[in-house]
């Protein structure tokens, strides 16, 4: 197995003494080359978790490591672009490149000046007058020319426009892969995401809720469309079954939740191998965001138990 | 990262230098002014000291009468321009960036936070120092016509304005300013904590000079003082203490009121139940920032009380 370049190891942080958890028992690691897209509500933990991985926070428990180290050891490593862009107003667009220049060992002037070329940002242009998008681009500059093993995004698409967003979520993912670096990001814009990232996790309440590669977890997952209400009120006969690749039944699936419209319920479960419904269901493979939004409607009242434990179980007889 | 410094700070620089100039430029102007007129002085015979008649009396009165202004605004003034730039500088430092958020792009360059820290603060906190370091020795040499030359000879009533006290107090209202932003996230605020800090520092250090370092005593009240002293009147008939012309320097580097048991003279009237009634209530503000002093001689205002003793100025 090849190294992380960022590993989390039931990373948590607290705000405040006996403050609230930003986040918990967060495990995770991320190898060179992976894009791993974190996706949750607001609140949920997403920028914590990032800012434990650039060194900004120090973990109330757990711990974090960046190529074998404490992050703050590994700073020259890490490009962390923080949300919404923040750079110094006054500067000009040079002056900013002239920071990274001179505060980063393995700068890249070339990439650097090219980058804005292309961009036709102004060199000379003060920070402040630059538009979101503009400025979120010489962010990003700064932040790639650093040539870092471990990219760390806050939110990248947040401040552009719809229009500029695949433009942006391309040339930022054709420079992470030619580079080579591992890139964790997060964003509640969901659509996008899966062209572009490896692995997913899902956000909430401060726990990780599901985590691993987005082709495997899709397969994993079922999306069951049935009469209303019919995880509670099924029968027997009707309940699905999941059968392993040999077609033997296993018996077992968990249901994620469930969502009512139109006199039909939705419901996404997780099964471990092929799962044939039962009859008046059917299941069909989710799409990514089926995936994301059926575990942000989870319910969450097991907060305070780290398990992603299924919030319904059923036995079903063969 | 001394690049990042210069770039983030050039602009406050120049205006620290324009500032540094102007305050030099004036006590200049004022210093020449000054030799001039206490040449004048000489000329016509008034000085060294004596009187010789209501001529002279009227001459010596008007010279005092036009540097009366340069006690109050430069021991006041100087002291209190600096202190505000070094706040108005230091409180920004690392408030401006948390609250314009770009500290998460600054502390996530190659460079430690610490390392960040220490550059920034000691770079600008020296350029504070040395322009504290030239206004305070403009000042030294702005007041040696207007204390050594004849006319009087006290240096005290300069304390807080001249030699190394400007430094401190810059450096130390940057301090000040430097922590309260950090802590507060926000600079304006950070200013005026600073400043209040530094105004009950002033005011505990005047307290501690007067109590802590040794002081003669004389009596009566208006005879034995020499008159390069630093007194302050107690209104008591029977003890006035003051402190010697060669406790300026031990007072200014301040070993004194660090270790004042290494100092040759302790305190024996140092409880004085009148001390704190100074300058009187009008003059409160005025006695915090100076530290409780009252110069033994000044230029021409604020004359002992006692008109039959020799008045210092003549």
């Amino acid at each position: 197995m090849t190294t992380a370049v960022l590993d989390c190891a039931g990373v948590g942080r607290r705000y405040g003494r006996r403050g609230t958890w930003g986040l918990r028992t967060c495990t995770l690691a991320v190898p060179a080359g992976r894009v791993v897209a974190v996706v949750g509500p607001n609140g949920a933990g997403k920028t914590t978790l990032l800012h434990l991985a650039a060194g900004l926070l120090p973990p109330t428990e757990g711990s974090v490591q960046v190529a074998g180290a404490v992050p703050e050891r590994r700073l020259e490593r890490i490009g962390f672009a923080p949300q919404d862009s923040p750079l110094w107003p006054q500067l000009r667009v040079r002056d900013v490149l002239g920071v990274g220049a001179h505060l980063n060992p393995r700068w890249d002037a070339d990439l650097a000046s090219d980058r804005i070329a292309r961009l036709s940002i102004p060199p000379r242009a003060r920070i402040g007058a630059l538009s979101g998008g503009q400025r979120a681009q010489v962010a990003l500059t700064l932040v790639l020319a650093k040539r870092p093993q471990l990219l760390l995004l806050d939110e990248p698409l947040a401040s552009l426009n719809p229009l500029a967003r695949p433009e942006f979520l391309a040339s930022m993912f054709d420079a992470c892969t030619s580079s080579g670096a591992a890139v964790l990001f997060s964003s509640h814009v969901v659509a996008e995401m899966e062209r572009i990232s490896d692995d997913l996790v899902v956000l909430a309440g401060g726990r990780v809720r599901l985590d691993g590669d987005i082709d495997k977890l899709r397969h994993a997952h079922r999306v069951i469309v049935g009469p209303a209400g019919w995880p509670t009120t099924m029968t027997a006969q009707m309940a699905p079954t999941v059968r392993d690749a040999s077609g033997d039944a296993t018996g077992k699936w968990e249901l994620i939740s469930a969502r009512e419209a139109a006199g039909r319920t939705t419901a996404l479960a997780r099964v471990g191998a092929h799962l044939v419904a039962g009859p008046g269901l059917q299941a069909v493979e989710p799409t990514f965001e089926e995936l994301v939004l059926g575990y942000l409607d989870q319910d969450h009242s097991d907060q305070d138990h780290p398990q992603r434990d299924p919030t319904l179980q059923v036995e079903t007889s063969v | 990262m001394s690049w990042v410094v210069w770039r983030q700070h050039r602009v406050q620089s120049v205006w620290l230098l324009l500032l540094t100039a102007t305050l030099c430029g004036l006590m200049l102007w004022v210093r020449a002014r000054a030799m001039a007129d206490v040449a004048d002085l000489r000329a016509t015979g008034c000085l060294p000291g004596h009187i010789s008649g209501a001529s002279c009396q009227a001459l010596v009165d008007d010279f005092a009468v036009r540097y009366n202004f340069t006690i109050p605004a430069f021991e006041l003034g100087l002291p209190l321009i600096l202190a505000v730039t070094a706040a108005l500088v230091g409180a920004p430092l690392v408030a401006r960036e948390v609250e314009q958020r770009t500290h998460l792009v600054a502390w996530t360059q190659s460079v430690t936070r610490r390392r960040w820290y220490t550059a920034k603060v000691f770079a600008v906190g020296a350029g504070l120092a040395a322009a504290g370091l030239i206004t305070g020795a403009a000042s030294y040499y702005l007041q040696s016509p207007l204390s050594d030359g004849g006319v009087t000879s006290s240096r005290w009533p300069w304390f807080f304005s001249t030699a190394l006290a400007p430094a401190g107090s810059t450096v130390l209202a940057f301090t000040f300013a430097v922590a309260a932003g950090a802590w507060l996230h926000r600079p304006l605020p950070a200013v005026a904590v600073a400043l209040v800090g530094l105004l009950a520092l002033f005011a505990a250090v005047g307290r501690a000079v007067q109590t802590l370092t040794p002081v003669h005593h004389t009596m009566p009240a208006d005879r034995g003082v020499p008159s390069d002293a630093w007194t302050w009147p107690t209104g008591a008939a029977n003890a006035i203490p003051y402190h010697p012309a060669n406790q300026f320097w031990p007072l200014h580097l301040p070993r004194c009121a660090a270790r004042p048991r290494g100092c040759p003279d302790r305190p024996r009237l140092a409880r004085h139940p009148h001390t704190r009634h100074l300058n009187g209530p009008a003059n409160g503000a005025r006695a915090a920032a100076t530290a409780h002093c009252h110069p033994a001689t000044v230029v021409g205002h604020r004359r002992p009380r006692t008109s039959s003793s020799a008045a210092p100025l003549l």
